[in-house]
């Protein structure tokens, strides 16, 4: 902008004149910034209704008011879907957790710690870790499901971003289609398959490794085939969005300069794939954590996890305040490795872009 | 020809196709110990395959590479003595310049006291010195150059590849880096092959030049060679001529041409074909005898000052009317002349290059 082309009102405004030139050139340079960053005020501040009447440039002149009400008009309608749909509800999830059940199952409005101090393995009886070993054994579930997606997405994502363009569609269509199935019905499916008459089962008998007739559910094994088609492509999307922008040419200098299959993976694929591999660790664990229909159907009791007692509670014990109790444990741990995983960024590890980028 | 204990690397017979396109085909190349090779030619024209496969980053379908007279044709990158610096430098984001140079010294476990010293002196030869802690993110696009070419070179390797190496760098930036290639170059004695588009880098840098088009090398010399005498009408024009005279044959050394007779030492394989001449070779001469063998006289249709000297165009002055390719002739700077003046041009028999007919047009 030049000195003659600004209008006259702000030539009028020779108090705000020296601010209004350093915005200008900045918003000049980097107009998206300028949407964040902070103005800063000069040392004699004017009123607060000159304020609102200050010009500023941002491709067109205008105030910084009218910039909040935009802003306002555009972030509102969803903000107040987000407020009174989820914080809302999980605040009075969390405050049900200080209450107690009464003796029909309706909630007595009274503060208590009970059911934290149950939660934490309070009993009649003494103390007893029952529901922390649950607690426990849903970490270590989604764990153990997240790391084997990771095993099994990497090759994948590589075979398909290695496909001709036009096969590439198809194996992400082969990839997403079970999304458009239900959990029940995929469960229920598995159930099929694992069942005595089918080959599996038959096999694993025949091989002595079960009873002769019996099914391979429930079992360990029974809930990580079905955590892990459940929860395979919530990894591999995203990881598949970062191997598909992969530079070829690092991986070729990695193994031009002698690198070790080690080296290459760690040097050269996984700093660039380390974005979309973030993303699917999260959408993967966290909805792990939580899973109850699969464990439910594919796991019996030996295989119970906070999801399910969480289900249980609300819908079989009609213990409300427990049950809520036991969601707050489950919210507070997501948002704790949300929060692990947020400082685990590290700068230099910034490659591309990606959802956890641009969070600092 | 050159000495076979001289042949640093050997490629024969090398084929390969991606799809239905054929980028090399039947490819031969030998290249010395200790110098710089040029592959030259436009884009998609197999130069880059070349260099994968030399690297050992592509498998060839046919034919075979040997590298100090070893059969290396299935030998995998990790395990050439070869190292490129691609075209992107393809350099480690996440590491700085001192761990994007140590990398292939730690690939084969050296010594860690050797990895200092050896990345401090590459450093200091590519004068990247005090860079170690700097990410690739924070240099300009030389220094980045520079870190690829030491991180290749700190290897020690028998041949280095350089793919494009200057296409991402300033006009201004890239003489002075073809200087200090070369300079490198002679400090290390390293075989350098090069691949490029760009027939100045070629001419400035190399000692030997393959042409390739199509998939094929179509000429194979050194560089004073080739840019002298190419051997058809692709090569000439890709290297930049333009003086392209169409010539007939009268005796065994009198070609008739537009321009008059003209006596050529090097006797064509053909009766009517095309003769070239670079326009630095053709000499101003106010003596001039029209009519007598190698002599023109024409009308100077433009002058064009280009920076080192100045662009006569010389049309034929008998024939005003007929639309004709003007003959290029270079002239000291300060050599003065009006358009439409006539102009006396001597072609020396011993610059005028027959192409070849029975190659590429």
């Amino acid at each position: 902008m030049g000195q003659d082309s600004r209008p006259p009102k702000i030539r009028a405004q020779e108090t705000t004149a020296k601010e209004i030139l350093t915005q200008e050139t900045t918003a000049n340079e980097a107009p998206a910034r300028q949407i964040q960053a902070p103005i800063v005020p000069p040392k004699d501040k004017p009123s607060a209704k000159d304020k609102t009447k200050t010009l500023i440039w941002l491709g067109e002149f205008t105030t910084r008011f009218s910039l909040r009400l935009r802003a306002l008009a555009l972030a509102g309608p969803p903000l107040l879907w987000l407020t009174l749909l989820l914080a809302l509800p999980c605040l009075l999830l969390t405050g049900l957790a200080f209450t107690s059940r009464g003796p029909y199952g309706e909630i007595v409005f009274e503060l208590t710690f009970d059911n934290l101090a149950r939660l934490f393995g309070r009993t009649n009886f003494g103390w007893s870790p029952a529901f922390l070993y649950i607690i426990a054994r849903s970490l270590w579930v989604a764990l153990v499901t997240t790391v084997l997606c990771v095993l099994l997405a990497y090759p994948l994502t590589f075979h398909i971003a290695t496909r001709p363009a036009k096969k590439r569609v198809y194996w992400l269509i082969l990839l997403v289609v079970p999304f458009w199935t239900n959990v029940v019905v995929r469960a229920y499916a598995w159930l099929l398959i694992l069942g005595p008459q089918m080959p599996p089962a038959q096999l694993s008998a025949a091989l002595g490794l079960i009873r002769d007739g019996a099914p391979l559910y429930p079992g360990p094994l029974a809930v990580y085939l079905g955590m892990v088609s459940t929860f395979l492509p919530f990894m591999a999307l995203p990881l598949y969005t970062s191997v598909e922008r992969i530079n070829w040419e690092i991986l070729e200098a990695a193994k031009d300069l002698y690198g070790t299959r080690y080296m290459i993976f760690k040097q050269a694929i996984l700093p660039q794939t380390r974005p979309g591999l973030a993303v699917g660790i999260i959408v993967t664990f966290v909805p792990a954590m939580a899973m109850f229909v699969v464990t439910d159907i594919l796991g019996g009791a030996k295989s119970m996890l906070i999801g399910n007692l969480i289900q249980q509670q609300f819908a079989q014990a009609r213990d409300w305040p427990f049950g809520a109790a036991l969601s707050g444990a489950l919210m507070f741990m997501t948002l704790l490795i949300l929060a692990i995983f947020r400082y685990r960024q590290r700068p230099g590890e910034r490659v591309g872009g990606g959802l956890f980028t641009g969070f600092r | 020809m050159t000495d076979q204990i001289n042949v640093g690397l050997l490629c024969g017979g090398v084929s390969k196709t991606f799809g239905n396109h054929k980028a090399l085909i039947d490819v031969s190349l030998s290249v010395n110990k200790g110098e710089i090779v040029t592959i030259l030619g436009p884009s998609g024209c197999g130069k880059t395959t070349l260099l994968r496969i030399i690297a050992g980053l592509e498998l060839p379908d046919n034919g075979f590479v040997f590298l100090d007279s070893e059969d290396i044709t299935r030998v995998p990158a990790s395990k050439r003595p070869i190292n490129t610096v691609f075209q992107s430098y393809a350099l480690f984001p996440h590491l700085d310049v001192f761990s994007n140079v140590a990398f292939g010294l730690q690939a084969r476990k050296t010594p860690k006291s050797d990895i200092v010293l050896k990345v401090r002196n590459i450093l200091a030869l590519v004068r990247l010195d005090g860079m170690e802690k700097r990410f690739p993110h924070e240099l300009s696009g030389g220094q980045k150059q520079r870190v690829a070419l030491a991180r290749a070179l700190v290897n020690e390797p028998k041949i280095l590849l350089l793919d494009e190496p200057m296409s991402a760098l300033d006009a201004h930036l890239r003489s002075q880096v073809q200087e200090e290639l070369r300079t490198i170059q002679k400090k290390l004695g390293t075989t350098f092959i090069l691949v490029t588009h760009d027939q100045n880098e070629a001419k400035r840098l190399s000692n030997h030049l393959a042409v390739m088009h199509e998939g094929k090398i179509i000429q194979f010399g050194t560089t004073e060679e080739v840019f002298t005498k190419p051997a058809n009408k692709f090569v000439a024009e890709f290297l930049g001529a333009t003086n392209f005279i169409d010539a007939s044959r009268v005796s065994d050394t009198v070609y008739d041409t537009h321009y008059g007779p003209m006596l050529v030492n090097d006797k064509p394989n053909w009766n009517n074909g095309k003769i070239i001449i670079w326009p630095e070779r053709i000499q101003i001469r106010a003596d001039a005898v029209p009519g007598e063998n190698n002599w023109f006289s024409g009308k100077v249709m433009d002058r064009l000052f280009n920076g080192d000297g100045v662009d006569i165009l010389l049309v034929k002055d008998s024939d005003d009317d007929v639309p004709e390719k003007p003959i290029l002739v270079k002239a000291k700077p300060d050599f003065q002349v009006e358009s439409g003046q006539r102009l006396g041009v001597f072609f020396p028999p011993e610059h005028l290059v027959p192409l070849d007919k029975h190659t590429l047009n």
